[in-house]
């Protein structure tokens, strides 16, 4: 039987957390800020991550493009305890990922940027 | 030069966004999506952050803009737009009574985060269906002593009107 759309995103997530240990959870969110798919802890409150995850990548889209940087590539946060990182997927929503503070970023971003391509024909 | 920082919220779809963008002498800075809930598709667009405009009244006095978003789950949002602030506005749509309990509760929020002072705006009042300020401030069970204002927030005039209402009652505070 075919898997809906979500399972196939929810499969896409749990792929991403697999080949890169340092991927640590990760979801898909509409650009307006409500959960699509997500492979997240069980202690994090989806809702407001999702709406969060929309919030910070349309001020960066803002910044990027006020201060000359071009069309956004990605969001960056990095607190003592690791990273979070948002990245868009298509024009329709987002991908958010918390990694490891000693995470390998450039294999992260590499299988980010992978992941987003699979999910935004998903959707 | 003076600059005071106004906070304009109110509910989803109450015209926020619009009230800014009427009144506002630099390009303002919004962060609309599109809405994906089809259940909420009262109109395409969305607030996700924030609005920002800019408004000189004269010389010495400038008003800085921060509009929210309505949905409650970019409540997040709210607090952090709310810090510094010397008064607010809440828009209110006086075509949808539905969403009057909702403009009462942001309301609260917003006293709760601190004590200026705030209008509310009866917003839309160029729809037939508007309910007039005084019924609404009876459904709202807006303070007597608190301005409540008929507004259309496409019309810059009737903008103008209530951030200089609330502008009067800021700086009444002020001296007293």
């Amino acid at each position: 039987m075919a898997r809906s759309r979500t399972e196939q995103m929810i499969a896409r997530l749990k792929d991403l957390q697999m080949g890169t240990p340092d991927i640590e959870a990760s979801a898909v969110v509409s650009v307006d800020g409500l959960i699509m798919a997500s492979a997240l802890p069980p202690d994090v409150e989806e809702d407001r991550v999702s709406a969060m995850s929309a919030a910070m990548l349309s001020l960066g889209e803002r910044i990027a493009s006020e201060l000359g940087r071009g069309v956004l590539d990605q969001v960056y946060v990095r607190g003592a305890n690791g990273y979070v990182i948002l990245a868009s997927v298509g024009e329709e929503a987002v991908l958010t990922v918390l990694a490891r503070k000693d995470a390998k970023l450039g294999l992260v971003f590499l299988d980010m940027r992978r992941a987003a391509e699979d999910l935004g024909r998903l959707i | 030069m003076q600059t005071v920082k106004m906070v304009i919220t109110g509910p989803f779809n109450s015209g926020k966004t619009e009230f800014i963008r009427s009144i506002s002498e630099i390009d303002v800075v919004s962060t609309e999506r599109k809405i994906s809930d089809p259940t909420s598709r009262q109109k395409k667009e969305t607030t996700v952050a924030m609005d920002f405009g800019r408004i000189t009244v004269d010389n010495d006095l400038v008003l800085y803009l921060f509009g929210t978003p309505g949905q409650k789950r970019f409540d997040f949002m709210w607090e952090i737009l709310s810090e510094g602030m010397l008064g607010f506005v809440v828009l209110v749509d006086s075509v949808r009574p539905e969403t009057f309990r909702e403009a009462r509760r942001i309301l609260d929020v917003f006293r709760g985060y601190a004590t200026t002072p705030y209008v509310v705006a009866a917003n839309k009042q160029d729809l037939e269906d508007a309910w007039p300020a005084d019924d609404l401030r009876i459904a709202l069970k807006v303070d007597p002593n608190i301005k409540l204002l008929p507004c259309v927030a496409t019309n810059k005039e009737s903008v103008k009107r209530v951030l200089l209402e609330l502008l009067y009652t800021i700086l009444e505070t002020a001296s007293d």
